[in-house]
């Protein structure tokens, strides 16, 4: 594998003409998105550190053996998003889990992003409460509000990576926001 | 998180991983759309052919005017190819979400538009004429279909209510006689009837008649009319 240059100006699309030329260029795409995906699959599924890197590994590659797929009238980040979106899914079919609150928030603040919103957002809440609260919010909504809220993606992103109507995501995010707002009066101590 | 990148690209290098070929997706993205446009195409017919089979029954022409709109209905209505008409609008519904870009649709529009097109394109089928050609194509090679199928083996075998219809099997000056499609024989008198076009009153012919059955197999008709055709072709007289 070639050195790498800074590609940080270069837009994904480029980036994925690269790689179907030079298969080298593919580390671009993994040193963009690994951080971001790592703390989306975390975010949602709330799994091991490990857990989420072999998850996230098994997105790179199906990204990669997909990479022909993608399609440049949609953006690349919706298209790696639903890859993650896909493995989450599969993976929690696979081993029947139910989600519960990891413990190890130490090192999922770590793993938070600079890019992340989650501090505006959230501004008056405690990180941690607001993760165990999002592990008892009904599936549907949590992972909505974690793509529009902690990923800062516009509905049509969302509608892109959940594969559903835009009028349904704006309907699940305000179901969602109605939903969490209970669970902050009920089990919110701090919040 | 260096880890994972080294791993990847170490993995795709190992295992020779290589990207599917484009043609690959192109193949899918085409089959999806052909499963897609078959269903419109077979949803439509279903439609062509329920209007052309309710149009041939005559209901509002000539059933209305002695059976109530809801018995009228029950009689006419091609039930099984209705049927088949929504299992396409179904399949078709389904199918519009696996297309590129499908998702973005909300489902209330997805069904709209697949309506529209299966009603307009049926509609538009009908109008062309191919939907008789269809249904006479099943008449002829499903032996089980027009009595099964095609309401107007309900409709028109009611001799006592006055609807009759068969095979012309004699002609004897005004005395018709037809086979019913019961297997009977009748003498039809057309002797005070409006012979519609394009009856041509032929030994192997088909034909509707309306009017009251006599004792002993005698039908006296006030109007004949062709078994194939349309509720336009009642508007012409034999001249």
């Amino acid at each position: 594998m070639k050195k790498g240059n800074n590609k940080k100006d270069i837009a994904d699309d480029d980036i994925v003409e690269m790689v179907i030329k030079d298969p080298n260029s593919y580390k671009y795409i993994i040193e963009r998105y690994e951080k971001k995906l790592l703390g989306y699959i975390r975010r949602i599924l709330f799994v091991s550190k490990e857990d989420a890197e072999d998850i996230l590994q098994d997105v790179f590659i199906k990204a990669y053996k997909n990479i022909n797929s993608y399609d440049s009238k949609y953006s690349f980040s919706s298209w790696i998003y639903r890859i993650a979106h896909n493995e989450s899914v599969s993976f929690l079919r696979k081993k029947k889990k139910i989600i519960e609150c990891n413990q190890d928030d130490e090192i999922f603040d770590r793993i938070s992003s600079d890019e992340d919103i989650e501090d505006d957002f959230l501004k008056d809440l405690k990180k941690r409460e607001v993760r165990k609260l999002l592990t008892k919010l009904n599936p549907k909504y949590r992972e909505v509000l974690v793509l529009r809220y902690f990923e800062d993606m516009e509905y049509n992103q969302i509608s892109d990576i959940l594969h559903t109507s835009i009028g349904n995501v704006s309907s699940l995010i305000s179901r969602g926001k109605k939903e969490f707002k209970m669970l902050v009066k009920r089990y919110g101590r701090n919040i | 998180m260096a880890g994972i990148s080294s791993k990847v690209l170490e993995k795709i290098e190992d295992e020779k991983i290589k990207p599917i070929g484009k043609w690959s997706f192109i193949l899918k993205d085409s089959f999806v759309w052909t499963l897609f446009i078959l269903n419109i195409i077979f949803g439509s017919v279903g439609f062509a052919i329920s209007i052309y089979l309710f149009e041939a029954s005559e209901v509002f022409d000539l059933i209305l005017p002695v059976n109530d709109l809801m018995q009228a209905l029950i009689l006419a209505i091609p039930v099984i190819w209705i049927i088949i008409t929504v299992i396409f609008l179904i399949v078709s519904f389904v199918n519009f979400k696996y297309l590129k870009g499908g998702y973005r649709f909300s489902a209330f529009k997805v069904f709209i538009i697949n309506i529209l097109c299966i009603l307009l394109l049926g509609w538009f089928l009908n109008e062309l004429g191919i939907s008789e050609r269809i249904n006479a194509f099943f008449s002829e090679n499903i032996s089980i279909y027009q009595e099964n199928v095609d309401p107007r083996y309900k409709v028109w075998n009611r001799p006592e209510e006055g609807y009759i219809a068969g095979e012309i099997v004699g002609i004897d000056n005004n005395i018709v006689k037809i086979k019913d499609l019961s297997g009977d024989i009748w003498d039809i008198n057309i002797g005070n009837a409006n012979v519609r076009m394009p009856v041509n009153l032929r030994i192997g012919e088909k034909i509707k008649a309306r009017g009251k059955a006599l004792n002993d197999g005698i039908f006296n008709a006030s109007d004949v009319l062709p078994w194939e055709g349309r509720r336009r072709n009642l508007q012409q007289n034999h001249m």
